[in-house]
């Protein structure tokens, strides 16, 4: 394994309860590279997430982040060794405040909350909101901010645009470009191909808790059969 | 001012005191039931033995604060191992495995307490320069040591506010309230704020019984009546709620004083009547889930 792989999955099975959804998932996350999450519903993107994260751990497989054996290690573990989570529905503390958001998740580092207000202005004017009180757009730029400002080697993100207006969406790419740019790599699940495929280094299709497809967006653009059957497109 | 204006006052410094001291046992509830879903029977127990603790320690050092110096420490570690040993493992369990563990607790509790200290009734002295009335008027007078008590209690409270709104911990506290799940992926233990939260509640519950030591003597089966009230009170407050658990063990300690003065034929019913009123009114209670 070389120094640049921040995460590298191998053979994942991971099952709610009874159900087996992730059949032996292989995935590896190099640093600085943004990887595109596809599939359609039900098909095991979010439970993969939920394994790297330590949240729905696999019962088999192994799992190395940053070099370590993390197959079942604690979420708080996984999170101090740089993997940050924007999850679906933004996962936002309605009984805090945005800056009290910002600052629970804060860790030293590059990140810091002035930083993040920097990349998000209209946080800055909402500083004092509750959590549960600002738009779903607001809310989806404190979930990526929050997981910012733990200085983070890489960001999963989970339906990084769902629910938004289109404006707002474009935001939301912006910044994910920023944050590629800044050399923090993601993992990002969206079901626009088109927005993907402009950030993205590489795009990785699950069908029934498998690969079925991994390589990059000029790949995926050549093989019109796999968008087709995987993506419905 | 006229004898009966002094005497209201003096009702109302009664129930004051009593809410504080109500407030400090019903917040350790209320958290312990609002972050970790835990119904703990055993709660009044922490308040038997704080006061049992005072009693011993102020037997043996021969002053209370001393005996506060030791005993609430000591009670807090007694929180972390209990958790430690125990209640982390009723987390997301059914209620009833956490309502048999917990009446279990009453039990052995009340088991030791009677072979370590007896069945007898004790008294704990109030601290010598403390032991004193403030006359008010040729017949009426307020002890100091109920003004005291109060001070420490609005003290402890406006310390416990600044715990939860100011600090890092707090949030993490209120937050875990909500998703538990997104405060681990932050990176916080939660397993730790959990024992730091029930250790927190074991220690305050203990500290009411240590303070009120002094005014209600100490007696076997004495948290048994403060579990009982300490539950409407998490109740009326909606559960989980610090703000409500104040104000539900204000309004408690409102109306059974004054219930006890003005309608004494229906003092015991007044409380649990307050809380089927304000059930009625908002069925979460006043600061409860559903309400907010």
């Amino acid at each position: 394994m070389s120094d640049t792989t921040l995460i590298e999955a191998a053979g994942l099975h991971t099952y709610y309860g009874a159900s087996h959804v992730l059949h032996g998932i292989d995935l590896t996350l190099r640093r600085s590279e943004t990887v595109a999450l596809l599939g359609r519903n039900g098909m095991g993107k979010t439970t993969l997430l939920r394994s790297l994260l330590g949240l729905t751990p696999p019962r088999r497989g192994s799992l190395r982040i940053a070099g370590r054996d993390m197959a079942s290690a604690r979420p708080d573990r996984i999170a101090r060794a740089g993997v940050a989570y924007v999850p679906e529905g933004r996962g936002i503390f309605p009984t805090l405040s945005v800056r009290e958001n910002l600052l629970l998740a804060a860790r030293p580092g590059a990140w810091n909350i002035e930083r993040v207000l920097g990349t998000f202005p209209r946080l800055a004017q909402r500083l004092d909101h509750g959590g549960g009180q600002i738009s779903g757009g607001e809310q989806q730029m404190l979930a990526i901010g929050r997981a910012l400002v733990t200085n983070p080697s890489c960001i999963l993100i989970d339906e990084a645009t769902e629910g938004l207006a289109p404006l707002i969406a474009r935001d939301i790419w912006a910044t994910v470009a920023a944050i590629r740019a800044a050399g923090i790599a993601t993992i990002v699940v969206d079901r626009n191909l088109a927005a993907l495929s402009a950030v993205a280094d590489r795009v990785v299709i699950l069908a029934k808790g498998l690969t079925v497809f991994a390589g990059t967006p000029a790949e995926l653009a050549a093989q019109p059969e796999i968008k087709h059957r995987h993506l419905g497109i | 001012m006229t004898d009966g204006t002094i005497f209201f006052l003096i009702q109302l410094l009664n129930a004051v005191q009593y809410g504080l001291l109500l407030f400090l046992v019903a917040s350790g509830l209320t958290l312990i039931f609002g972050i970790m879903g835990i119904i703990n029977l055993a709660h009044g127990s922490f308040y038997m033995i704080g006061a049992y603790l005072a009693f011993v320690f102020a037997d043996m050092t021969g002053n209370l604060w001393l005996a506060l110096a030791i005993a609430v420490p000591l009670s807090f570690l007694f929180g972390l191992v209990l958790e430690t040993l125990l209640f982390r493992f009723l987390y997301g369990r059914d209620h009833l495995y956490q309502v048999l563990l917990t009446y279990g607790l009453i039990l052995i509790f009340e088991e030791l307490r009677s072979l370590i200290v007896g069945n007898d009734v004790h008294g704990v002295p109030v601290p010598h320069f403390l032991d004193f009335s403030i006359p008010l008027t040729a017949t009426l007078s307020y002890p100091a040591y109920r003004l005291a008590l109060s001070a420490i209690c609005l003290a402890v409270t406006a310390l416990l506010y600044l715990l939860i709104q100011k600090t890092k911990l707090g949030m993490a506290i209120r937050a875990g309230a909500f998703n538990r799940e997104m405060v681990q992926t932050l990176g916080i233990d939660i397993g730790l704020i959990y024992r730091l939260v029930f250790a927190l509640g074991v220690a305050l519950a203990a500290f009411a019984g240590m303070l009120a030591a002094p005014t209600t003597s100490v007696f076997p089966g004495m948290g048994n009546q403060v579990l009982i009230i300490c539950f409407v009170t998490v109740v009326i407050g909606g559960i989980g709620s610090i703000k409500g658990a104040f104000l539900g063990a204000m309004l408690i300690g409102l109306v059974d004083t004054f219930g006890a003065v003005y309608a004494p034929q229906f003092s015991g019913l007044l409380v649990y009547a307050l809380m089927a009123a304000v059930l009625i009114w908002r069925p979460a209670g006043l600061f409860g889930a559903a309400a907010r």
